[in-house]
């Protein structure tokens, strides 16, 4: 895949600046187009008119929670592709998150390992 | 715990002191993940543009250890927040404080040097993991809250079925009407919020364990007393 086949969009959403940062950072460079949002409100917000490939999603935002922002999209078949990033591995459990129905990462992650969830679920979406 | 933590944010349960220091080290570690992510992030970028050999390579490999090292931390302290039962065995009192001891560098705690007198004591049944962690936090504790540079003595003694472990300080800081306070979990006499918990986290541990912990004054030195059922 290439940036001339797919000029992929991605949304960050966590409300730490510092891991919207290195994302934006990271993906920029790799050539994707990056937005963020600080909370699930304004994470809905750029759903409906930024309209990501791909949204990098944490689960503990002020407001809206992540956890508010997936059922939302389901609700409204958003089509969108949902990684879920994470400071704490138990919140995954505790929120019921771990039935394979959505690819999750824990911070701190493996950049390249992320790039390569991203590469596969964008590869789903440019065949 | 997290079931627990809504109950207890709801007013409907009344929080015990493992409670809060579990809620806090799980809040903590998150944040610290969070930190982590940027720090380790920005850090593996630059790696990418510089080459072994290169001084600033290996400054980024040392700031890469070092945050590893706090991934490390932070991964202890999502297992602190986990209600998990301890899993005991028969343990050699005298050789998990010699271990705990040597855990640090030359037997420093931030600058308290540790020593141990312990005679021959027979077996505690624990998890040897847990009560580490618990004689860690005293120690670290000791060494947070001691002026300058101190020394501290770890002496074991048989009591019928109990064995008390003593740890005898000098130099530290705590003034003697706040002794009764220095257990409880929102206690601290300093900015590093962490200072708050290591008593209240040990204090649950060795109490999970049927065991208790106190503090006393003898003369100027700050005494812990450390009792534990003896495997007999």
């Amino acid at each position: 895949m290439s940036d001339d086949k797919c000029k992929a969009k991605i949304l960050v959403a966590d409300d730490e600046s510092s891991v919207r940062d290195i994302l934006v950072a990271f993906f920029s460079r790799k050539g994707y187009r990056v937005e963020t949002a600080y909370d699930g409100s304004e994470t809905i917000s750029k759903l409906n008119s930024y309209k990501p490939d791909i949204l990098l999603l944490d689960l503990k935002m002020p407001d809206m929670d992540g956890e508010e922002v997936l059922e939302y999209v389901n609700d409204n078949n958003i089509a969108v592709s949902i990684i879920i990033i994470t400071g704490h591995p138990d919140y995954l459990k505790d929120k019921k998150l771990l039935d394979g129905t959505y690819d999750y990462i824990v911070k701190p992650f493996n950049l390249d390992y992320l790039n390569s969830t991203v590469l596969t679920k964008l590869a789903l979406l440019c065949d | 715990m997290k079931e627990k933590e809504t109950q207890i944010k709801a007013g409907l349960e009344k929080p015990d002191a493992m409670d809060v220091a579990r809620i806090m080290a799980s809040g903590l570690a998150h944040d610290l993940n969070n930190i982590l992510t940027g720090l380790l992030g920005f850090n593996a970028m630059m790696l990418c543009e510089l080459k072994e050999g290169d001084h600033f390579y290996t400054f980024c490999k040392e700031v890469e250890k070092n945050g590893n090292s706090v991934k490390v931390l932070s991964e202890k302290l999502i297992a602190v927040s986990r209600s998990e039962v301890p899993v005991k065995g028969p343990v050699d009192i005298k050789a998990l404080i010699s271990h705990v001891i040597g855990s640090s560098a030359g037997g420093t705690f931030d600058n308290v040097k540790i020593t141990e007198e312990l005679t021959t004591l027979p077996a505690v049944e624990a998890d040897a993991n847990k009560l580490s962690m618990a004689i860690s936090l005293i120690f670290w504790w000791i060494g947070k809250h001691t002026k300058g540079e101190g020394s501290a003595k770890v002496t074991g003694a048989l009591f019928q079925d109990k064995i008390r472990l003593s740890v005898s300080c000098s130099g530290i800081i705590v003034d003697k009407n706040i002794l009764p306070y220095i257990f409880e979990p929102v206690y601290t006499t300093s900015i590093d919020r962490l200072l708050g918990f290591e008593l209240a986290i040990a204090r649950g541990i060795i109490s999970e364990h049927g065991g208790r912990v106190e503090a006393r004054f003898s003369g100027d030195n700050l005494v812990f007393d450390i009792d534990l059922s003896a495997k007999l």
